[in-house]
């Protein structure tokens, strides 16, 4: 019996630090780890005895790609925990300034960490050589994504106008009218990137996925819905805990989430695709027909249509917003600290991401709770590569370590969140 | 007509990696009549800031493995590829990456000065090794001598 093992020390085009071993029996998988070795950054521990306003200026400091998404849930807690709600208007803004970390986040991951891997090259810089309009294209895209969220964050990178309640400061309707002409030749380019990326070529891969996506009544979600799955879950966030629990695991810095049953789920693009299909935005509803995408997609390899689809959305939505734009008077509502615990939920690029704090009456934080969609979808993305493995043990190391990291990066992981990521080895010992 | 900058690239919070910026820092006190540009070294925003420049000097930690920490490499990446240089990021491409992402895209200045100071430590924290931190002045009398060169 041949023995061999897949072994990759460390995971190139993914946020942060992981790894992947493989030790396989002959046919038999006798061990397969996907470890996180980012160390552990423990905000949730600093963010007690901190005052409840800190919180998005804080939690946005978690990952550069997606700040948004931990100012967002960040947000919806403590005006859970306050009993506020703010404006239209408010809701509005942001969930145009989520557009632009959807349309940053996702364009970067499509052209410079994903493509390469469908188109057999090594890395975006070789891919870039023989495909430099395309990577441009991608780079441009990302960049309009990123001037969203400096007209309304305040800056690109950590951005600082997000606060609880709403904004420190409403943009004027000239400030994010002057995005438009971007936006306008964003979304022609995220038509182009969807029709593109249909074209490639998928790795054969079919799972029977418990999908995990915020559903709301009116809109694609992104800051704002109730938690839904593919299995008829309708919950607020408030139950989040009652239904998923995280368990820490020894090889990982990362803790990993199931279902209270104990069922590994998948959240990000797809999940979110499948459970919300319906309310997808006309061009990106056709962008989904022409690319033959009809849900449930179960396919992961196709996660990277679904990232192009969901760029066509952010684009469309983010230039109806500024079309109806009134800003917000008073740029925020004001919130008031009263003890208890609130929830909060929001669509970051890579999935949801669940956030819960506890006040005291003085707005203080006792305790916190952050659940990155990295180690929700940590037991899934064991479970596609145990498949993937075991129905493609014929390939060579390389070609079998190359599949691997194509499955892993379908899920575009961000390490650097999942530790409060990859390094490969497939041992056929 | 300001076709020179110098992009100074690091995070404050990765030990040696917190170089770059302090170089900047330094840069200040100096009244260049070009921009001194902090960076944390993704593609994008480096092909914006040295969109149309002629000239750019980057400063940046490296690990080399040639020198002890605090040494001082002068690179000229405008022309030739660069030798297999580490650079801490947290994200999956850094700043080495992103040269060639531009060289590949044609989109690299003529003349790409790499001031690479190596680093002893990229560990999370605020501290930089006492080497690094020795090193500072002269990565910046190294930075102005580029400039002076033009």
């Amino acid at each position: 019996m041949t023995k061999r093992t897949i072994d990759v020390n460390y995971l190139a085009r993914v946020e942060g630090e992981g790894s992947l071993y493989v030790k396989l029996d002959g046919d038999e998988i006798s061990e397969l780890e996907f470890g996180i070795f980012e160390p552990p950054r423990f905000f949730e521990a600093f963010l007690r005895g901190r005052h409840f306003t800190e919180v998005p200026d804080i939690t946005s400091r978690i990952c550069g790609i997606c700040p948004i998404g931990y100012q967002t849930s960040s947000i919806n807690a403590m005006e859970d925990a306050c009993g506020v709600i703010v404006t239209p208007e408010i809701d509005a803004l942001r969930r145009l300034i989520y557009c632009g970390e959807w349309i940053e986040s996702h364009a970067l991951h499509v052209y410079l960490l994903h493509a390469p891997d469908f188109l057999g090259y090594e890395s975006a810089i070789h891919l870039a050589k023989d495909f430099p309009d395309e990577v441009q294209m991608g780079l441009r895209m990302k960049k309009a994504g990123n001037s969203i969220v400096d007209a309304v964050g305040g800056r690109e990178i950590h951005p600082v106008n997000m606060k609880l309640g709403g904004f420190y400061r409403a943009p004027t309707r000239r400030e994010l009218n002057a995005l438009v002409p971007d936006l306008e030749w964003g979304l022609d380019a995220a038509l182009r990137t969807a029709n593109l990326v249909a074209g490639f070529t998928f790795p054969e891969l079919e799972r029977d996925y418990l999908f995990v996506a915020m559903r709301h009544e009116d809109e694609y979600p992104m800051a704002r819905g109730r938690i839904a799955s593919s299995a008829g879950l309708d919950i607020t966030a408030h139950e989040y805990e009652d239904n998923f629990r995280e368990s820490h695991v020894e090889r990982s810095n990362a803790l990993h989430s199931l279902t209270s049953d104990g069922l590994a789920y998948h959240v990000g693009p797809m999940a979110r695709f499948n459970l919300n299909a319906d309310l997808l935005t006309p061009q990106a509803a056709a962008a989904a027909t022409r690319a033959d995408l009809v849900p449930p997609i179960t396919n992961p390899f196709r996660s990277i249509i679904v990232r192009a689809i969901e760029i066509v959305l952010a684009f469309e939505e983010a230039l109806r917003i500024i079309d109806e734009y009134d800003p917000p008077q008073p740029p925020a509502v004001d919130i008031v600290p009263q003890a208890g615990t609130g929830f909060g939920t929001s669509e970051a690029p890579r999935g949801l991401l669940f956030h819960r704090y506890q006040i005291d009456a003085g707005g203080l934080i006792e305790e916190a709770r952050i659940v990155p969609p990295t180690s929700q979808n940590q037991p899934t993305i064991e479970a596609d590569l145990h498949d993937l493995i075991s129905a493609n043990l014929r390939l060579s190391d390389e070609d079998l370590t190359w599949q691997c990291e194509q499955a892993i990066r379908n899920y575009d992981p961000c390490i650097s969140c999942a530790t409060h990521f990859l390094d490969l080895r497939i041992h056929r010992g | 007509m300001g076709e020179t900058a110098i992009i100074c690239v690091g995070n404050r919070a990765r030990s040696d990696d917190a170089v770059g910026p302090l170089v900047a820092a330094e840069l200040s006190r100096h009244q260049l009549d070009i921009p001194v540009h902090l960076c944390d070294g993704q593609p994008g925003e480096l092909l914006d800031l040295w969109d149309h420049l002629e000239r750019v000097v980057v400063v940046d930690a490296v690990i080399t493995g040639r020198g002890r920490p605090g040494t001082i490499h002068v690179l000229q990446a405008g022309t030739e590829p660069l030798p297999a240089v580490s650079h801490a990021s947290s994200h999956g491409i850094g700043l080495a990456e992103s040269i060639e992402l531009a060289r590949s895209l044609r989109l690299l200045p003529a003349d790409v000065r790499l001031i690479g100071i190596e680093a002893g430590s990229l560990e999370p924290g605020s501290d930089l090794t006492t080497e690094v931190r020795a090193a500072i002045p002269q990565a910046v009398v190294q930075v102005l001598r580029e400039i002076d060169r033009a």
